[in-house]
């Protein structure tokens, strides 16, 4: 809890809001880092990292977690893609599909890190799992505040990015600019898309329909829980009721992404 | 249309000057080359319009279809193979066999950003407080064309901030580019020269005359030419942000030239009306008076169904209504006496409708209501301020009835009116029994025993005839309901099925009872109706004011629809101007 409550302080100071994120914008973010803000997320991630492993040391070779962890809500490789499965839990099986790694984004093709893989799909790997990626999440991280530049923190150009505020209350053509990219949005060629990252949970999608105006045509999104949270009848088959609790936890279901 | 023969795309009058029934040549077929896509275009056109066939789209301001051309904005300048090295402006230059044209070069990008910083040097920063915002040309060019901050470094330069130019539009100098448009529509197009450009260079502005306010009829539409929001219609200002209001498609109200317009409502109500392109009616303009006639669909209403008049005034469920209606008429049905009146207002649907409660209750005497008459002129205006006159006696003669005049009221001991305009209210006092189907509250509709709210003609489904016969769709233009309002044809099945018999239980059903009754409709079917109509040659006139649009050659074929889409946005394009 105190390991959250330090990355999300980090975050707030960011964009204002802890969870409902919202900061990156086509062609870049929408604020720059406040000042200090890098030094604090470098003097609190140790504090982060030793929270870890303090759950590590409580938890990973406890006897009494063990037994009601391993071998409880096994889901095999194969069976875990037939589900659509992707992220923590698919890997956890043993499969090695992490969109990072499979098809390259943003800047991770510059980032050195490893994709820890789980053998036996139970709830005690997935566990295992999420430590580990905890720890190359914290790699991932100190590199990007090593590479980071100061510079711009958006594209320079009004037809995708809003214009600064100075321009949009004093000049006639940040007004516009403005104007047109709220009213309209920014005009999208003709087509469909399917565009997919890694997300904590697994793989997010957006299917995107243009029909060439500023609003999408159509769009669906392709949420990890959801494929996750309807394995789940599957997963607590054949264990007791107590075991539903480690199980459902594991997977980390995110009630307002399901409920899309 | 003046001078400057270069501009010519189906504008104009069909059917060649007044007077003279001679059809115009075909025009001659070029080829040309835009961007290297070849294209087939009319011999008249100019670069424009040539490039907009094949949906190159050259930038324009000041240019328009129906106007002379004035060169002034200079955004549509194009290379061609005539001129090479040099920019030419498109709106000016005609097409030619094989002439090659270039829209995206790197000298007419550079040419058409700069014209976009000139003109926005002097802009205010307005958007936010501008109607034309949503549907402004320089909004639009900006993000297309320019998208640069400004470099500008000095003050604006201030000029007069609302001018009244007239009883519908207010001018603000400082948004206006200096188009002409306006100046060229009053000109050559309302024949009335009241606006002008007066002083020099940035500092120029448009002005009327001293002691003359621009009171033209047709002032309106300089506001929908205008690209940007220099004149604004003073009726629509501040009531609405454009984006926000449905655009569906309608026919004015306001007399028997039933131009084509589009109404743009939200919720029950309707916000402005603005004309579609309709060749053969109103070309893509319409007048002043029209525009207000939506008033009379968002104001003073009968609302909801109510029985007795003056104090014993009660509303009450549509049903009851009905019901009431009937145990009224019900013992005097074939006794005699019974009057129905029918108003020019009403559409066809609900005229056949009241003519078929009229033969079911044994009516002796037929009334046509409607508006007076009121002013005319050569172009747009009729001085019939009736929809539908000529629908209105083309289903009486249809159903084998005399329309009387309204004076002749006294003769009858009992009344049902469909519609209420027109009605005589000191001469309804003295009725036994007066039901009325009506739209808005008037002195009439007060004097009746059983009031039954009415849709207006922007509100339900029915066809109209316009003054020289030809047939028009009108649509549910405004989606939402308002209060018990329904169909005059509706209110008339009601009581007819309360009486025994069947009525229309649809307007199209409605007019097949018609068509199958009248010769002009006969084989006509109501939802197979073009958006544009057709025209009844049996109705069509001998004698025609000297500019009033009119059917080209072959007048009862059905045309593929010639007006714009309703998503189309842009002002003028909106209005079906530059199409």
């Amino acid at each position: 809890m105190e390991a959250r409550e330090l990355l999300w302080d980090r975050i707030s100071e960011l964009c204002g809001a802890r969870v409902t994120v919202s900061w990156t914008r086509i062609g870049g973010v929408a604020t720059d880092t406040p000042p200090g803000w890098e030094q604090r997320l470098r003097d609190c991630l140790p504090r982060v990292m030793e929270l870890t492993n303090e759950i590590d040391t409580l938890l990973t070779r406890n006897r009494i977690f063990i037994d009601r962890t391993r071998g409880i809500g096994v889901i095999s490789g194969d069976e875990a893609i037939d589900w659509g499965f992707t992220g923590p839990c698919l890997r956890a099986c043993g499969v090695n599909y992490d969109v990072r790694k499979a098809h390259p984004y943003s800047i991770y093709d510059r980032m050195d890190f490893e994709v820890p893989l789980g053998s036996r799909g139970d709830t005690y790997d997935r566990y295992v799992l999420r430590l580990l990626e905890i720890r190359q999440s914290h790699r991932i991280v100190l590199q990007c505040l090593e590479q980071m530049p100061p510079g711009p923190i958006i594209i320079d150009d009004w037809r995708y990015a809003l214009p600064p505020k100075k321009e949009v209350f004093g000049s006639i053509e940040g007004v516009m600019a403005h104007f047109k990219l709220i009213m309209e949005g920014i005009p999208v060629p003709a087509g469909e898309v399917y565009v997919y990252t890694e997300g904590a949970n697994g793989e997010l999608g957006f299917h995107i329909v243009s029909n060439g105006k500023g609003k999408p045509y159509a769009i669906q999104v392709r949420g990890p829980g959801f494929p996750i949270l309807s394995a789940l009848p599957r997963l607590i088959k054949g264990h007791a009721v107590a075991d539903l609790i480690p199980i459902f936890d594991s997977i980390n279901m995110i009630g307002g992404e399901v409920e899309q | 249309m003046s001078d400057s023969g270069a501009v010519s795309t189906g504008g104009g009058q069909p059917g060649a000057a007044q007077g003279q029934a001679q059809i115009p040549a075909p025009p001659k077929k070029v080829k040309l080359f835009v961007d290297g896509l070849e294209v087939k275009a009319d011999s008249r056109n100019n670069l424009i319009e040539a490039a907009r066939r094949i949906g190159v789209a050259i930038p324009y301001f000041c240019y328009h279809p129906r106007l002379s051309i004035a060169g002034q904005c200079r955004m549509c300048l194009v290379e061609t193979s005539d001129a090479p090295g040099r920019l030419v402006p498109g709106c000016q230059v005609r097409v030619k066999q094989g002439l090659k044209v270039t829209t995206n070069s790197p000298a007419v990008r550079d040419n058409q950003r700069g014209c976009m910083e000139f003109h926005l040097i002097n802009h205010p920063v307005d958007c936010a407080i501008c109607d034309q915002s949503g549907e402004c040309k320089l909004q639009d060019y900006y993000m297309e064309y320019d998208h640069q901050p400004s470099r500008i470094r000095v003050y604006k330069l201030n000029k007069p901030k609302r001018e009244i130019f007239g009883p519908m539009v207010v001018y603000d100098a400082e948004r206006c580019i200096m188009c002409t448009r306006c100046v060229r529509f009053m000109d050559e197009i309302a024949k009335e020269p009241q606006l002008a450009v007066v002083d020099r260079g940035s500092h120029s502005l448009i002005a009327t005359f001293p002691g003359q306010p621009l009171d033209s009829k047709y002032s309106g539409n300089t506001v929908d030419i205008c690209p940007v929001g220099a004149l604004l219609n003073r009726d629509f200002r501040f009531q609405s942000r454009v984006w926000f209001v449905n655009k569906s498609p309608a026919i004015c109200a306001g007399c028997a030239n039933g131009c084509n317009v589009y109404a743009e409502s939200r919720g029950n109500l309707i916000y402005r009306l603005l004309p579609r392109r309709n060749e053969e009616v109103n070309q893509v303009w319409m007048c002043d008076e029209g525009r207000l006639t939506y008033h009379a669909t968002n104001e003073n209403r009968v609302e909801w169904a109510r029985t007795g008049k003056g104090d014993a005034a009660a509303s009450i469920a549509p049903r009851i209504a009905v019901e009431r209606a009937i145990e009224l008429l019900k013992p005097l049905a074939g006794q005699g006496g019974i009057g129905v009146a029918v108003s020019a207002q009403c559409t066809n649907e609900e005229a056949a409708a009241a003519f078929q409660l009229g033969a079911q209750l044994g009516a002796t005497h037929y009334f046509l209501g409607g508006q007076r008459a009121g002013e005319s002129d050569d172009f747009l205006i009729r001085s019939d301020k009736n929809p539908n006159t000529a629908g209105v006696r083309l289903a009486a003669q249809a159903f084998g009835v005399k329309l009387h005049d309204i004076q002749a009221i006294d003769q009858v001991k009992a009344l049902v009116a469909m519609r209420t305009d027109g009605l005589l209210a000191d001469r309804l006092a003295r009725l036994e029994v007066f039901v009325a189907i009506a739209q808005n509250e008037d002195a009439a509709s007060s004097e009746a025993h059983v009031t039954l709210p009415c849709k207006s003609l922007y509100e339900q489904d029915g066809s109209l005839i316009n003054w020289y016969g030809r047939l028009q769709r009108t649509w549910e233009s405004v989606p939402a309901q308002r209060a018990d309002a329904a169909p005059g044809w509706s209110w008339a099945e009601r009581i007819l099925t309360g009486l025994g018999a069947s009525g229309p239980k649809s307007a199209s059903s409605a007019f097949r009872t018609l068509a199958e009754k009248s010769p002009h409709l006969s084989g006509l079917s109501f939802d197979d109706l073009p958006e544009d109509g057709i025209v009844l040659e049996g109705l069509l006139p001998s004698e025609w004011p000297a500019r009033a649009p009119r059917p080209g050659p072959g007048a009862h074929s059905i045309r593929g629809p010639q007006t714009t889409p309703p998503d189309t946005k842009v002002g003028d394009e909106a209005s079906g101007g530059s199409r």
